[in-house]
């Protein structure tokens, strides 16, 4: 049997959250916490600050409800509030990104140096987070927004205003520093559980 | 040796998806956050747009210059009005004579070049 009840559209709900009906918020929430909470740790590598730029991005929907074209997608918003709200911490912590990168060499340095608790994490994908980390600010939000998010590369660039030749080349490139880096630690290509070459 | 390319996206999209779990009891703090936090903001009005200025009535001398500009662009662009001023066109020719003045010759216009 077919259910009765639809879900209502980001549309409907933002206009009710134009006569500030919190209920309509809270389901805005429940659908896109969790996206938008993964893409501020992808892209920033700290929970607690991933946190923070969730939590922001969220009271910006409240705050511009009233400035949102309902005729477009939400998602892209959402997206491009995130990634605005991440390069302004980025850009404000670069003495602590300067630590950061520290951080990620020595993290980056063979496995029997690093903490316990590092080597029980899964290696390859560890390894592949870490070169991800060591990507450029640009290189690494597309590569959050292609494949984790799974936008395609005219979305990207409408999310960051950017020609799409731009994303392109930036994927391209982010790519081609993911291989080097993967191949320079390993000498020869890991493949992760469940993936055959 | 390279990793494929089919290999490695199939790697960052693995890694990436499974990066970060989302505990419910994180989310349910994060609202009741986002909740205290949204009673002491105010949502913002919509952009005002600003009406469009009212057209001022045109001016005699705005009319007169709009039609003299039309008809010189037509004169301008219209072929067939260049064409046909151009089959009935006359020569005239100014000469100055010493001690004379000027004079003026009228002479139709010929196929042929005359030497």
């Amino acid at each position: 049997m077919k259910s009765a009840i639809t879900e209502p559209s980001d549309a409907t709900l933002i206009k009710r959250l134009q006569s500030n009906d919190l209920s309509a918020l809270g389901t805005l929430f429940d659908r896109y916490y969790a996206q938008i909470y993964r893409t501020a740790v992808a892209i920033t590598h700290d929970e607690s600050v991933a946190e923070d730029i969730t939590q922001d991005c969220f009271l910006r929907l409240h705050r511009y409800a009233n400035r949102i074209d309902t005729s477009l997608p939400l998602a892209p918003w959402l997206y491009r509030v995130t990634v605005n709200l991440a390069y302004t911490w980025v850009t404000r912590h670069k003495k602590r990104r300067v630590s950061l990168e520290t951080v990620v060499d020595y993290l980056m340095s063979p496995a029997r140096n690093t903490p316990d608790q590092v080597v029980e994490v899964a290696g390859i994908q560890e390894e592949v987070r870490r070169a991800i980390a060591a990507l450029s600010f640009n290189q690494r939000v597309v590569v959050v927004l292609h494949y984790l998010n799974g936008l395609s590369l005219e979305d990207i660039a409408q999310i960051l205003d950017c020609p799409v030749g731009t994303v392109k080349s930036r994927l391209y490139y982010a790519r081609e520093n993911l291989r080097h880096q993967l191949v320079s630690i390993h000498g020869e290509p890991q493949v992760a559980h469940g993936y055959s070459r | 040796m390279a990793i494929p390319d089919n290999q490695l996206d199939d790697l960052i999209t693995l890694t990436l998806r499974t990066q970060t779990v989302v505990p419910r009891r994180q989310k349910e703090i994060a609202w009741r956050q986002l909740r205290r936090k949204t009673g002491r903001q105010i949502i913002l009005v919509p952009y005002a747009v600003p009406p469009a200025p009212a057209q001022p009535a045109a001016s005699l001398f705005d009319r007169i210059r709009g039609t003299i500009g039309r008809m010189l662009t037509i004169l301008l662009t219209d072929e067939r009005r260049y064409h046909r001023a151009a089959e009935s066109r006359g020569f005239v020719s100014i000469t100055s004579v010493f001690g004379s003045g000027l004079m003026i010759h009228f002479y139709l216009p010929s196929r042929y070049p005359v030497y």
